[in-house]
């Protein structure tokens, strides 16, 4: 049901009113109507309503909200059949702490899942519906969200939970690692960290990048040119170094960067190292206490 | 990039990435020579019209002093195909120009001489092609040792492939200026300054063997002298993996008897050695400059 072939879409739908959220959804629900596959819509009586009305003759689940713990709701989607679509605001509506980890847990935990789970937002959350879902769902069909920090296969750690970004290095190519590693070693310092502790949450961040473009260890291999960031988080316990390289697919496919000598290496010079593979690229965190 | 502070360099290796960056550098350098009073002779490629009026050294890229220069006979210019058919294509044949070049510029009343030379854009296909350029370097090196001569080669990344890169640094290693990172064999060590990266490590790695080669040169000389390498890592602010390994393998590809000896390593280098299982052949040593 996602774009592109099977697996999860985890996309947020920001909706004035039920009428302009039924418009959006129709696409992937009739997709699965005429694939018999089952649809739940998990909304209030009017939202529930506006669906049924849009297809009268389908056979929609409409459990009540109320009946659905959204920190639980991984769990209860996995047991759903592949193909299936949900509609719901369970996460919306949670504690604003409780977002972020409830719609990490989804991606997570069934990012091998062939399910459409849409999450219906106010136009007020848009920026943290983008924040916390792979795609977006729009008139125009799915987009990738710009904004979100997919959190770490290896370490489900949710972003949300990194700290806020504090700076954002362009690296087109291997010209600009001398950029990543002065702006992460301000950013270090101003984290209060020096010395040897300083410089080597620095040597991690520049190792991480190198990982995350699937740079080969064989010494004489550059970065890739291409549209790669690092985004600088701190909080008051960790300044994290998250870089993201866009290499379709992973480098060399989901799960090899944890085998990849490199992360070994990386992994003596922080206090913890995350990758995450997935369809745009590679994600690598470090992160070094600041205790 | 600019290569005009401290000291003259007798043979100078100035690497840049692009025309424009290595245009900077050379600028640079040919103004100080010509400001120190040195006649300079440089080779280079014209395009297919063949006028020196197109030539960056005559624009507005180039200093005052240097379009100055070329009017007046300070700065003389040659083109590439013209060197190759007055050279024969031979190291000899160049070394024959090189010095009778020198030997007018002295008679003519200079002080000083300075020689540079585009990248060459050779593709150095072979061991016995890259056995004649290092010969065409060494003939630089031996006129820098008697007379007052400068030389700055210009090393174009973009416009060489890998083989001659890496070569060149090996061949020039005993001075380079590069991106981010340079190097320069000063009593008796081989002093890196900058921070070496995944992004220069071939370059790194080129200059590094050709080092570790000279040395074992020269001890096969019989002079008595040590085959280790001496590298004096004070001036180097970062060093990664990339860079580490090739220190590594350097060390492990030496014959019996050759050591790599660092003196004042980055902090962190000692780490990076040990996870990458350092040879008994790579010595540490911590304490301060010599």
């Amino acid at each position: 049901m996602s774009p592109g072939g099977p697996g999860l879409l985890h996309a947020a739908v920001v909706a004035e009113d039920p009428e302009d959220l039924v418009r959006l959804c129709l696409p992937v629900l009739d997709a699965a109507l005429a694939a018999d596959a089952p649809v739940e819509i998990v909304l209030d009586r009017r939202g529930a309503r506006a669906f049924r009305d849009a297809r009268p003759e389908a056979a929609l689940t409409l459990p009540a909200p109320v009946d659905v713990d959204p920190l639980g709701l991984g769990h209860r989607l996995a047991d759903l059949p592949a193909g299936a679509v949900v509609i719901g605001r369970s996460c919306a509506d949670a504690p604003a702490a409780d977002r972020p980890v409830a719609e990490d847990a989804l991606t997570l935990l069934l990012a091998d899942r062939t399910l459409a789970v849409l999450c219906v937002y106010a136009p007020g959350q848009v920026e943290a519906a983008r924040a916390a879902h792979p795609w977006m769902l729009t008139p125009y069909g799915s987009v990738p969200s710009p904004d979100h920090r997919p959190p770490a296969t290896t370490s489900p750690v949710p972003a949300a939970v990194l700290g806020p970004s504090v700076d954002t290095v362009a690296v087109p190519d291997g010209a600009a690692l001398a950029a990543l590693r002065a702006r992460f070693a301000a950013a270090v310092r101003d984290a209060g960290l020096d010395g040897e502790r300083a410089e080597a949450a620095v040597l991690a961040a520049h190792e991480a990048m190198l990982l995350a473009c699937g740079v080969d260890l064989v010494p004489g291999t550059d970065l890739p040119p291409g549209e790669h960031t690092l985004d600088v988080r701190v909080s008051t316990e960790a300044v994290v170094a998250e870089c993201r390289a866009d290499v379709p697919g992973g480098p060399d496919g989901p799960g090899a960067a944890v085998h990849d000598p490199r992360f070994a290496h990386l992994t003596r010079f922080c206090d913890h190292a995350t990758v995450h593979d997935d369809r745009h690229g590679r994600t690598v965190r470090v992160l070094t206490g600041v205790r | 990039m600019t290569v005009d502070a401290g000291p003259a360099r007798a043979h100078l290796l100035q690497v840049a990435e692009s025309d424009h960056a290595q245009r900077v550098g050379t600028a640079a350098w040919l103004d100080r020579e010509l400001a120190f009073g040195a006649k300079v002779f440089y080779k280079g490629w014209l395009g297919e019209d063949g006028r020196l009026e197109k030539h960056w050294i005559a624009g507005p890229q180039a200093t005052v002093r240097t379009r100055r220069a070329l009017e007046t006979g300070q700065l003389e210019f040659m083109d590439f195909p013209r060197l190759i058919d007055v050279v024969g294509g031979t190291a000899e044949g160049l070394h024959r120009v090189q010095s009778e070049e020198l030997h007018r510029a002295l008679d003519e009343g200079w002080t000083s001489v300075a020689m540079t030379q585009e990248s060459s854009r050779r593709p150095l296909v072979d061991a016995d092609e890259v056995a004649v350029f290092a010969q065409q370097e060494g003939g630089y090196d031996e006129l820098a040792d008697r007379f007052p001569l400068h030389v700055l080669c210009q090393l174009t990344t973009a416009v060489e492939n890998e083989v001659h890169v890496v070569h060149s640094l090996g061949i020039h290693h005993r001075d380079v200026v590069d991106v981010g990172w340079g190097a320069r064999e000063t009593c008796g060590r081989w002093r890196v300054s900058g921070d070496l990266d995944a992004h220069v490590a071939q370059r790194f790695g080129g200059a590094l063997t050709g080092a570790m080669r000279r040395m074992r040169e020269v001890a096969e000389q019989g002079t008595g002298a040590s085959p280790d390498l001496h590298v004096d890592l004070a001036g180097v602010g970062f060093v990664d993996v990339a860079c580490a390994q090739l220190m590594v393998l350097a060390a492990r590809s030496a014959p019996p008897g050759q050591r790599l000896v660092l003196h004042e390593p980055p902090r962190l280098l000692r780490r990076l050695l040990d996870a990458l299982e350092r040879p008994g052949t790579i010595v540490l040593d911590e304490g301060g400059p010599a």
